[in-house]
């Protein structure tokens, strides 16, 4: 959790937001850094994350979880969180035994039997329904690289479905809150990766969209990020704020300036 | 001498233990024939030249103090910081200020460190004769052997207790993010990948044009897995595996000049063993020969491309191959995952490997464990039956975006990592090239001269190709080790391949043409638009 991003969004652990889509978008970079930041902090809101790891395995974000001062183990036992690794899921799937037909595997698309995401949805909507008996906060989905899911061979309109009938169930049924992480190119050529990240920019309430430098690599400015609040989204009169900052990724912490305002250049 | 006079008069005496005087001594000192009062020394000239500060804080002259002793070196005490005396004009000055030396542990007044080196002289002068009579006047190899004895209690290692070897030949941990580290073979790129290739990451090296670098890359990769004792896996399309291997580089080694020389050194050795001169007592203790052979210690390996491997170096190590065309269709029962079904045997004899082969990292009850090193050649062309290289909308775009997941699942559990090499420049569709990098851990592009206008490019005379480092991977922390430039090429020595910064060549001609100078300036510019493929700096400036 990097407390300056907190500032800037105006967001604090102690009451998080509810029934939000935020959308975390980066560009000739790498923008992993903001779901190492939302993970952290949905865990000290003490809310019952669900958190689809497709791109890394369990033990790189236990590490670096706990640089931030979060332990992931820990969180796992008491059952706030719920973590899909996708790439042990997906051999499981593909080297291990048959599966019971009552359990299918959240990446049952895979295999080739069917081809909607309808088995990872599913995983969704039974982890982060409420049981009795637990205390956490709002349900929190989290999900690492949705454009992995592109590259499985799932098809853009699959993809849009799972986010839609996500959003029903946790934002509106549950009042939780969705973060989705995707890569895009604006010269890319491909095609559908475009179609899932426009129409995902369309519908979220908050784009964290970072950006590599357009002057290239610095060593002491890794990026910008713009902030888009969509507040057209809630009031048709009311227009997007946006804010631009530039940002520098330490050890354990993210730094936040103005453009024109790193240290390199003080 | 005069350097060493400043030192001895900047820092007070008692910081040089009293054991290293005889030695200062017989260095600093004339030679003890020298008359004692011969003039002209260099010492004191610089002494006089000293500002007056200084003066006060050096030693007295000696034969003042002492006036019986005939030569200062004689005097261990006195000698070192001792300054022959002097005769003629200069004398009477030195003689003028010996009442202040003497006076000196009376004074109450004056710097603190004055004093204190004051207070110091006389107590040395005065112990001087008798530790000159009690001592032999020349350190002898007794004295060095008296301290080697003592030194032998606290000093001395083991000789079993040398550096622990690491767990595994031909990895070490990183710094940064503490995942083992294996070397790709050639210590320049793994000093651009930051360190090397982790355990359990992908190494995609995206091929030139004619395949020509790229494939001394992989070579490298598998070379060094041989020098280390690592299990290989070798899979190819195109090639055998086995003439891959036969092709490897042979490695550079300290041990082979050794080998060379061994014979000779062997037969002279042992009658004058006994009666060799002995250059530093405290080595004698140390084995000697490195007890660990060196290929278990060293990490990163020099090869030579002029020379080929042994044999017999080669069938050191478990080799797994895998060869398309001589491999077994698949059974019918056996799941193909909507994939190609090359990839999918290749993935299925991957797995294999590594459950069977105990490079599992989950489980923990193998004893002993290796590395294994996978290369997979010129994936994605047309002969492992794909056709992303082919056509600008391939029929099945995702089998080589799910074989990489699920390659990527498999080494992230498992002690292994991986080299691929991809004919990049063949695949139409940039959407396939992106999604490739983004489920590969580095992406290293090589862009060879060959065939373009940059081959006859004055830029780039001294050298064959740029490398790009597309991608470094984000191990168990938020940041990842970028190199400082971006700017790099390659070269094809005549032993070597180097990856190195890329620099301009000094311009040497005095008669350098106007046109020409801007000729360099445009292919410059063209340079960083090559390197940085991102930059789009010409619009606007970030800051």
């Amino acid at each position: 959790m990097f407390a300056e991003l907190n500032e800037l969004l105006g967001a604090s652990p102690e009451r998080p937001d509810a029934g939000k889509f935020t959308l975390l978008r980066d560009t000739r970079t790498d923008g992993s850094f903001l779901v190492h930041h939302f993970l952290s902090f949905y865990l000290r809101a003490g809310c019952k994350v669900c958190f689809v790891a497709l791109l890394q395995s369990f033990s790189h974000y236990s590490i670096v979880a706990q640089k931030l001062g979060v332990s992931l183990a820990a969180a796992k036992e008491r059952g706030q969180l719920v973590f899909l690794e996708g790439l042990k899921s997906c051999l499981d799937l593909l080297f291990g035994e048959e599966e019971q037909p009552g359990q299918p595997s959240p990446l049952q698309f895979l295999s080739g039997s069917s081809c909607d995401l309808r088995a990872l949805f599913e995983f969704v909507r039974v982890s982060l329904s409420a049981t009795a008996g637990d205390s956490w906060k709002g349900p929190v989905l989290l999900v690492d690289d949705l454009s992995v899911l592109l590259s499985l061979g799932a098809a853009p309109v699959a993809v849009l479905d799972f986010i839609h009938y996500c959003r029903v169930c946790v934002c509106c049924q549950l009042k939780g809150n969705i973060v989705v992480l995707v890569h895009s190119n604006e010269d890319s050529e491909d095609e559908e990766n475009e179609l899932v990240v426009n129409s995902l920019c369309h519908h979220s309430d908050l784009i964290l969209w970072a950006q590599g430098l357009a002057t290239g690599f610095c060593k002491d400015v890794h990026g910008q990020i713009k902030i888009i609040k969509r507040l057209s989204l809630r009031q048709a009169a009311e227009q997007d704020l946006v804010q631009i900052y530039q940002y520098k990724i330490q050890d354990r912490n993210v730094t936040f300036f103005a453009p024109g305002l790193s240290a390199a250049v003080l | 001498m005069s350097r060493k006079y400043i030192l001895q008069a900047l820092f007070p005496r008692r910081l040089f233990p009293r054991g290293l005087m005889p030695l200062q001594a017989n260095l600093s000192a004339p030679a003890p024939q020298t008359p004692a009062g011969q003039a002209g020394c260099p010492l004191h000239s610089t002494r006089a030249a000293l500002p007056a500060p200084f003066r006060a804080r050096c030693r007295p002259p000696c034969p003042l103090v002492c006036p019986g002793v005939p030569s200062a070196p004689a005097r261990p005490g006195c000698a070192p910081v001792s300054p022959p005396p002097r005769q003629g004009p200069a004398s009477p000055r030195c003689r003028s200020h010996l009442p202040v030396r003497r006076r000196a542990p009376q004074r109450t007044t004056g710097s603190a460190r004055a004093n204190n080196a004051c207070s110091h002289w006389p107590a040395a002068a005065r112990a001087a004769p008798p530790l000159a009579e009690r001592r032999p006047s020349v350190p002898g190899p007794d004295m060095a052997a008296a301290g080697g004895e003592r030194g032998r209690t606290s000093f001395q290692r083991r000789p079993g207790a040398g550096p622990r070897p690491p767990a595994l030949p031909g990895t070490r941990p990183s710094v940064r993010h503490g995942q083992l580290l294996l070397s790709s073979g050639l210590p320049s790129l793994d000093c651009v990948l930051g360190g090397g290739v982790a355990v359990g990451t992908l190494l995609l090296i995206e091929e030139d044009k004619y395949g020509l670098y790229s494939s001394l890359l992989f070579k490298y990769f598998l070379a060094e897995g041989i020098v280390c004792g690592h299990d290989l896996f070798v899979a190819s399309a195109k090639e055998h595996p086995d003439n891959i291997l036969k092709e490897l580089p042979a490695p550079l080694r300290d041990d082979s000049y050794r080998k060379e020389l061994g014979d000779e050194a062997a037969a002279v050795k042992p009658e004058d063993f006994q009666d060799s001169m002995k250059i530093a007592w405290r080595y004698q203790n140390l084995p000697k020969m490195e007890t660990s052979p060196t290929t278990y210690t060293k990490f990163g390996h020099y090869y030579d491309v002029s020379k080929k491997m042994s044999p017999e170096l080669c069938q050191s190590v478990k080799l797994h191959s895998f060869y398309l065309h001589e491999e077994l269709p698949l059974e019918p029962k056996t799941k193909t995952w909507n994939m190609n079904s090359g990839y999918a045997r290749l993935l299925q004899s991957i797995q294999r490997i590594i459950s069977q082969g105990g490079f599992d990292g989950s489980d923990p009850q193998k004893k002993q464990r290796n590395v294994l090193r996978i290369g997979i050649q010129s994936l994605g062309s047309i002969l492992w039956g794909d056709d992303v290289c082919c056509s600008d909308a391939p029929e099945d775009p995702q089998s080589l975006t799910k074989f990489l997941y699920v390659l990527r699942g498999l080494l992230r559990k498992s002690l292994s990592a991986c080299i691929i090499t991809v004919p990049a420049h063949l695949i139409q569709n940039k959407a396939i090239m992106e999604r490739v990098t983004n489920l590969s851990d580095m992406v290293v592009g090589l862009e060879s001269f060959i065939g373009s206008e940059r081959e006859t490019n004055p830029l780039y005379k001294d050298y064959h190709g740029l490398v790009h480092v597309h991608q470094i991977p984000r191990l168990n922390s938020l940041i990842c080790d970028v190199s400082d430039t971006k700017d790099l090429a390659f070269r094809l020595k005549r032993k070597q391949f180097t990856i190195e910064r890329l620099h301009l060549p000094p311009d040497l001609s005095d008669t350098v043409s106007r046109a020409s100078k801007q000729d360099l300036a445009g292919s410059a510019e063209l340079l960083s638009s090559g390197c940085g493929a991102m930059a789009i700096g010409k619009k606007h400036l970030d800051f």
